[in-house]
């Protein structure tokens, strides 16, 4: 899993490339939790480009939201498609995030 | 196509590239990788959070194979006698800081695969899965 990171005014973009895994998990969180906590709360978090996501990636975005939450920011998702998209359903993810259909529309959202 | 790791999480990344490896070779879709890759994830971190109850350094097998139609997933470990099969749905009512995530990782193999089947062997726990995979190509 990689992550790469762009800013938009006072919107940071997280893009992250293949596996949230139960392996990757536990970076990807802490990184979304470090930026929280030094004063960028607003992030949106780009999926279009992963290969899945399982349990454990969902566990750190549950973590994550509710820290941004907590600071009166905002976490917001976008390139939720495809089979992430039935995971989000399955899991009923949907109503509990944000979820953008692109990345302008979710710094629109975060910001 | 078969690989054995140790019970430590990281190494679930040697069977996530064993999976795409063999998903190439087939030419199965990304939705297969999808669907195997998150539920051997979900499948092996649970028998290395909860299957040993020593320090010792354990194996845990995962054999892929096709039997048309379907991509036939294996995984065996000899830790205590666990079937993912038995544990309850999971709760998915409640706001964000009201979740709680058990039992989520077996809701989404349950899902995703076509078939799960749990057996004990001797000492051995044994997870079966099968996902339809409409028409396997031959190999390259």
């Amino acid at each position: 899993m990689e992550m790469f990171e762009t800013r938009s005014g006072p919107v940071i973009i997280i893009e992250a490339r293949g596996r949230i895994d139960s392996t990757t998990a536990t970076t990807f969180g802490a990184r979304l939790t470090e930026l929280i906590e030094a004063g960028c709360p607003r992030l949106v978090v780009d999926l279009s480009d992963i290969v899945y996501i399982s349990s454990a990636g969902f566990r750190a975005l549950l973590v994550a939201g509710r820290r941004a939450d907590e600071v009166d920011g905002r976490l917001v998702l976008c390139g939720v498609a495809g089979e992430v998209r039935r995971l989000f359903e399955l899991g009923a993810f949907i109503d509990l995030f944000a979820i953008c259909a692109s990345r302008e529309e979710g710094v629109a959202h975060a910001s | 196509m078969e690989i054995t790791i140790g019970n430590r999480l990281e190494e679930i990344a040697k069977v996530a590239r064993t999976v795409e490896r063999f998903a190439r070779r087939h030419r199965l879709p990304a939705s297969v990788v999808h669907a195997v890759g998150v539920s051997l994830d979900e499948l092996i971190s649970n028998v290395i959070a909860y299957g040993y109850r020593d320090r010792r350094r354990h194996r845990i097998t995962v054999r892929l194979s096709l039997a048309a139609p379907d991509l036939v997933v294996l995984v065996e470990d000899d830790g205590v006698l666990f079937d993912p099969l038995a544990q309850p749905p999971p709760e998915v009512a409640g706001s964000l800081h009201e979740r709680r995530q058990g039992g989520l990782g077996i809701a989404f193999v349950r899902a995703l695969m076509d078939e799960v089947r749990y057996r004990r062997v001797g000492e051995r726990n044994q997870v079966e899965m099968r996902k339809r995979v409409s028409s396997p190509a031959e190999p390259s």
